[in-house]
């Protein structure tokens, strides 16, 4: 497994297949989330509290993903000049997201279940979430120039202007039904 | 350069491992369960007479500050503002005992609230001193993290 296969595996994956994988993998990252208590709000925001059932911590990813599968699938249509398909963007937008399993994996370990503010076990579990975090952006980035047929200034405005409208509406849809039924 | 560069992270893990020394968590075995039921009982106590719209008369079971503070008025006052965000309370259960190391007269007991309209629980934090009374109580979201 090269470095392009782990920042671009959608020249080998891509459509049902990737769909299938990446919704595996939403299942597997939300119930991680869940026994570890991380909440993941938007892809700026990562939060460490164990108070909410599984259909809560499973909305947050399920609400993520549709998001930006939107915001990108608006912009293909919008700004693409060939034929692309929508299962490649759904499919792809959802397995760019598996790298965020890694904070949630770490929090499995006892010391980073229950611990301080401003504490080292806060600081490490925030930088590991920044890589992986860096990581999702780079393979969401080379899953909508690989599905959408995109370049140059088009791709990368594009992809910027979905990215902020995304997390902005990931936000608003969070934080209304936090406190609500 | 690979050592010193080894040699800076290791002297940042350490700097910032001295933010958390401040506080230990207590292992089960290490729980004082008298004070945990102190806790929960006041918690438990005062949330359900408020849902009745009554309020909880404290005795000996806290210091005067909190007694003081912990006025009818002041009780229907912070429970209104639980109820329009929260809804009503409906139940709680012990989670965890923190102690500060440089001062283990006191414990802090962290309790968890569901509350009816809300997905997430609130952490109901009970401060209780070395002669079993309540010397903090605080009802805020939860968070894996004590701050």
């Amino acid at each position: 497994m090269d470095n392009s296969y782990l920042m671009n595996p959608f020249i080998r994956i891509a459509g049902y297949k990737s769909l299938l994988i990446g919704f595996a993998g939403l299942l597997l990252i939300s119930f991680i989330s869940y026994i570890t208590g991380t909440h993941f709000n938007g892809l700026l925001f990562v939060g460490f509290a164990k108070d909410s059932k599984f259909v809560y911590y499973l909305l947050e990813h399920i609400i993520g993903w549709i998001s930006i599968f939107i915001f990108l699938y608006l912009s293909g249509i919008i700004l693409s000049k060939t034929q692309f398909r929508l299962i490649d963007v759904l499919g792809t937008s959802l397995l760019a997201r598996l790298p965020l399993i890694i904070a949630p994996l770490i929090r499995l370990l006892p010391y980073f279940q229950s611990f301080v503010f401003q504490s080292w076990e806060m600081y490490f579990i925030y930088g590991v979430y920044l890589l992986s975090v860096i990581w999702t952006i780079v393979l969401l980035f080379n899953a909508f120039k690989i599905s959408c047929n995109l370049k140059n200034e088009r791709l990368i405005i594009s992809f910027a202007v979905s990215m902020i409208l995304s997390e902005i509406t990931t936000q608003l849809i969070l934080n209304s039904i936090t406190f609500k039924f | 350069m690979k050592s010193s560069i080894l040699l800076l992270g290791l002297s940042l893990l350490l700097s910032l491992n001295s933010f958390s020394q401040g506080y230990k968590k207590l292992s089960d075995s290490e729980v004082d369960k008298n004070k945990v039921k102190i806790a929960q009982d006041f918690a438990t106590n005062y949330l359900t007479q408020a849902k009745k719209g009554e309020s909880y008369k404290i005795q000996d079971e806290a210091i005067d500050i909190i007694k003081n503070y912990f006025t009818e008025q002041n009780q229907k006052l912070v429970y209104h503002q639980l109820k329009v965000q929260f809804g009503d309370f409906q139940s709680l259960e012990y989670a965890e005992t923190w102690i500060q190391r440089n001062n283990d007269t006191m414990q802090i007991i962290r309790l968890k609230g569901e509350f009816e309209k809300s997905y997430k629980k609130l952490e109901i934090k009970v401060v209780i001193d070395n002669f079993n009374k309540i010397a903090g109580f605080w009802i805020i979201p939860w968070s894996d993290m004590l701050k």
